[in-house]
């Protein structure tokens, strides 16, 4: 069995890494050392903890690399799934964990390269899909 | 050890989260967590009032940006909902949340630096005021005191305190944006910070700056009609004047 790893880039119930694997645990971990590096109020946490509490998940603080692997053995899973992310923080504890990442569905598809010096060249690139959509 | 999840209330939880994180300054945010919570923001907004009201602080806003920026609900999610209704803005606003996180992915902690060179010519200092929120200045003490209050500014209000911070108090952006992340809901550090690097400069072609007619008009006189530095207004100026006083090394193009 796979043990999801839920981090607070994606608390949707819905997600791929929830929807391929309905009958896992999954763990949410509040990392202490980027608490005290953020210095992130109440307000956030607060906010943040009552979206876990919509989850199916249980809540844990620490390390989360440490606090996933301890997790996989309590709860016998062989492996570690999670969701993509483009925190560069929470990508390494995802590699580190050697976590399976699951791509996030992409707002709009772009093809090719897209320039981002600019929001205007990036929109030249969507405008038509998504006025489109939208229309 | 598992954190709990069983609790009778609101208060219940913040009385234990106040246990687990001694740290946490403040109480909790008016925004409640959860779907259910993203989802009555997403029915309840008036989207067709979006585009002409949404500089206005009382303006008609979507209040997503919590659920979207720790993915309880997704971009995608929030223009299938539109879909039809005719909304370029609001479309548009989404896609910028979207390119951000372009952004980001793309350079990663490079949020952290200087897209650019600044174009002000000013040199700064790395630490945050110590007055912010006692200044006198009814406006910017006010977003303060939202801000640390409510964990929540409209989007022009955060365009003016940054505004102020960068350029009237000559502060290091990356300052006013760890500030900034550590009290909004919605705090996304590639939103945030590369929203202040484009009022500093380094990530546009020019500084951003407001005046006392814009403020005055887009909160619809909320703050200066009361302010006590009402006639000794920093930001009472014509943009021109402005742009001298503020920045006087500014190389001109």
């Amino acid at each position: 069995m796979k043990l999801i790893w839920v981090h607070a880039d994606c608390l949707h119930r819905q997600s791929p890494a929830y929807l391929a694997n309905p009958d896992s645990p999954s763990l949410f971990v509040w990392d202490d050392a980027e608490l005290k590096r953020a210095g992130w109020s109440m307000k956030r946490i607060g906010f943040v903890y009552e979206c876990l509490l919509d989850l199916p998940v249980t809540i844990r603080r620490g390390d989360p690399v440490i606090e996933m692997q301890k997790f996989a053995v309590e709860t016998q899973c062989s492996s570690i799934v999670t969701m993509q992310s483009v925190d560069p923080h929470l990508q390494a504890q995802a590699a580190a964990m050697g976590a399976e990442t699951f791509p996030i569905v992409p707002f709009v598809e772009i093809k090719g390269r897209v320039d981002l010096q600019r929001f205007s060249r990036y929109w030249c690139k969507v405008e038509r899909a998504l006025i489109g959509e939208t229309a | 050890m598992n954190l709990r999840k069983d609790f009778t209330d609101q208060a219940d939880m913040l009385a234990y989260l106040r246990e687990q994180f001694p740290d946490a300054s403040g109480a909790l945010s008016p925004f409640p967590g959860g779907r259910a919570a993203a989802d009555q923001s997403l029915h309840s907004f008036n989207a067709s009032r979006y585009a002409a009201s949404r500089n206005y602080l009382n303006g008609t806003v979507s209040r997503l940006s919590p659920y979207l920026r720790h993915g309880v609900i997704t971009l995608r999610e929030v223009i299938v909902h539109f879909a039809g209704q005719n909304l370029p803005k609001f479309t548009q606003e989404l896609a910028w949340r979207d390119y951000w996180q372009r952004v980001y992915a793309e350079i990663g902690d490079g949020i952290w630096q200087d897209r650019e060179p600044s174009k002000t010519g000013t040199t700064y200092s790395t630490e945050m005021p110590i007055d912010l929120g006692h200044t006198g200045l009814a406006c910017m003490d006010g977003f303060a005191v939202e801000l640390e209050s409510t964990g929540y500014l409209h989007n022009h209000a955060r365009m003016w305190m940054a505004a102020y911070v960068v350029h009237w108090r000559r502060v290091r952006w990356q300052a006013g944006a760890q500030w900034f992340l550590q009290h909004l809901v919605d705090g996304d550090p590639a939103s945030n910070n590369l929203s202040w690097q484009w009022v500093a400069s380094t990530f546009s072609h020019k500084p951003y700056i407001f005046n006392r007619e814009n403020l005055e008009r887009y909160t619809e006189g909320r703050y200066c009609g009361t302010c006590p530095r009402r006639d000794d207004c920093p930001f009472q100026n014509s943009y021109e004047n402005l742009n001298v006083q503020l920045f006087p090394m500014q190389v001109q193009p």
